[in-house]
């Protein structure tokens, strides 16, 4: 199988998120380097991170924020596509309700999504959702990539989305997925995720306008069970080779989608020690800190790889190390590999239905 | 110029008698129905379709109804919550055939299924040497509540009964109610999609 995949790289001309952590990059940035947990507890202990008050509009409306103090152009002057990645939408609105009438008949993205653009003034030529479970972030950068290529525009502004309330929280409850404790990723001792909420903003333009680009970018669905990330160790290898075909180099740091549910770091881990062997790059995580915000979590570790890269300084998945633990010598624990000069960041992302989506983010050195 | 083929199923739920290939996918039970009609439409048509590169799912209600399943029953089944996702309905396909490859599914409503025809077209035009694509989609009518259709269409660039040619100028998006109402009257018809294309069947 091959794929016109790489055509051209989109340079990353803005970007920003709204997490717990706080409402911009910056502030989350800040409360990974922390180690600052934004966990709060539920009516039934379930452990949840998430801002009081926060609404799906009102975290979009913080990460676009974010993203346009940062951004570099006036894109808005010419025709440009917008994506919204998402797993559930709105879908607390009315799913609920006894009877939830029209709510039913129309998908829980579209509409509200276009009533959220409209108040910040966006007329885009096209909008889409893509609702690619925990990988949608990913998968939609690589829709708006082709979007730049096929469509007579030259952005896309990619925004993910997702809530933590009843819907998801009882869903991940039922399935005995939420951790008990604390959210250890890549520790032997893990046992399960916590919930997120948040979301998050990226600006792709056809034009140089930047020197971060979207090096490669594709997804892939290989298993065979709708939660088990079965096959997903030679999924996830095959289609790094498959992106990496182009002649790109491997990656100077990770940021893996590190659930901390025993069967997806297993995944991971077994498929990083099967592309970069002992010799690997340095992998982190957000969720621990974050929470795993679902749709929206592969675009937020997607900022985070921008200002990484911009920066110069990853950071660390947990203070102190494991006891034991999976990838032993490859996790950023405390202040070891934090700083370094990076070019190169990898972004995974697994979801449910055996979808998994794969991102490398450059920093390009400027003559 | 794309070419392609189009397939469509359709059945009230319960049925009055299981499907043949139940046997044959793990755990088949516990499909909603919207997978077990996208599942159908393959079984009936598989001797005679190639295999796509990339599917892009679009199916309109996203997961709505199986959504109300699951909060109605007090959210309390974990094999429901699983098909609480849209992109779960191409699974049971993939665990038959083994397939793998590149999956987008898209939702806009009330045009997602016209949307995911655009997409598939584009993509076709974009990268015609690489393969078939599919677009599928599964939902269920309003006003009919037992009712669940589902819709797969073959895109390549070589044959078939449909055609997609480019349209004199970009026009209004056409929705799904208009693509269905015209394709169930059976016979040929020439609708603008939108964004520049005409979708032309013959018979």
């Amino acid at each position: 199988m091959t794929f016109q995949h790489n055509k051209i790289n989109p340079y990353i001309t803005g970007y920003g998120c709204s997490t717990a952590a706080g409402p911009t990059l910056e502030e989350t940035l800040a409360g990974l380097r922390a180690f600052r947990g934004c966990f709060e507890r539920d009516e039934k202990g379930r452990r949840i991170a998430r801002r009081p008050g926060g609404t799906l509009s009102g975290y979009l409306d913080e990460a676009f924020k974010d993203l346009r103090s940062r951004e570099r152009l006036d894109w808005t002057q010419e025709p440009y596509g917008v994506l919204f990645a998402s797993t559930k939408g709105w879908i607390e609105d009315f799913i609920w309700k006894q009877d939830p009438g029209e709510g039913l008949r129309t998908d829980p993205f579209t509409e509200p999504f276009e009533s959220w653009l409209t108040s910040q003034g966006l007329q885009p030529y096209r909008m889409l959702t893509v609702s690619n479970a925990c990988a949608s972030g990913l998968s939609a950068l690589l829709l708006a990539r082709r979007w730049l290529q096929t469509l007579p525009i030259k952005n896309v502004l990619i925004l993910g989305a997702d809530l933590a309330r009843c819907f998801v929280v009882e869903g991940f409850d039922r399935l005995g997925a939420l951790s008990q404790k604390e959210v250890r990723p890549f520790s032997v001792q893990r046992d399960g995720l916590g919930l997120g909420e948040g979301a998050a903003a990226i600006l792709l333009s056809s034009e140089p306008h930047s020197d971060l680009i979207l090096e490669a970018v594709d997804c892939d669905l290989q298993g065979d069970s709708p939660t088990r990330p079965t096959h997903a160790v030679n999924g996830l290898v095959s289609l790094y080779e498959r992106m990496m075909s182009g002649g790109s180099a491997k990656p100077d740091w990770v940021i893996a989608h590190a659930t901390a549910t025993q069967l997806n770091d297993a995944v991971e881990s077994q498929t990083f020690q099967k592309l970069f062997g002992e010799e690997g790059p340095r992998i982190t995580a957000s969720k621990r800190i974050l929470g795993h915000t679902l749709g929206a979590s592969s675009l937020i570790d997607a900022t985070l790889a921008c200002e990484v890269l911009r920066q110069g300084q990853g950071f660390p998945i947990a203070d102190q190390p494991w006891m034991e633990g999976c990838l032993p010598g490859h996790l950023a624990f405390g202040t070891i590999g934090v700083q370094a000069r990076l070019n190169r960041v990898l972004v995974s992302s697994l979801g449910f239905g055996n979808i998994h989506a794969l991102g490398m983010f450059q920093r390009l050195e400027l003559g | 110029m794309i070419r392609g083929e189009h397939y469509s199923w359709s059945s009230s739920f319960p049925l009055t008698r299981p499907f043949d290939w139940i046997a044959q996918i793990p755990r088949a039970n516990q499909l909603d129905r919207f997978s077990q009609a996208i599942f159908e439409l393959f079984w009936q048509v598989r001797e005679k379709v190639e295999l796509p590169v990339e599917i892009i799912l679009a199916s309109p209600q996203a997961s709505n109804y199986t959504d109300r399943d699951f909060a109605a029953g007090g959210a309390t089944s974990p094999s429901k919550f699983v098909h609480t996702l849209p992109n779960i309905r191409i699974l049971p396909f993939a665990q038959w055939t083994q397939w793998h490859g590149r999956i987008l599914c898209i939702q806009k409503d009330p045009s997602t299924m016209v949307h995911g025809l655009i997409e598939g077209v584009e993509c076709c035009e974009w990268d015609s040497s690489s393969g078939t694509r599919w677009v599928v989609g599964s939902f269920q009518e309003a006003d009919a509540v037992d009712l669940v259709e589902a819709h797969l269409w073959i895109l390549n660039t070589t044959a078939g009964s449909v055609r997609f040619q480019p349209a004199k100028s970009a026009s209004i998006i056409s929705t799904d109610q208009i693509l269905l109402e015209n394709l169930r009257n059976k016979g040929p018809f020439q609708l603008d999609l939108g964004y520049g294309i005409v979708l032309n069947r013959e018979v």
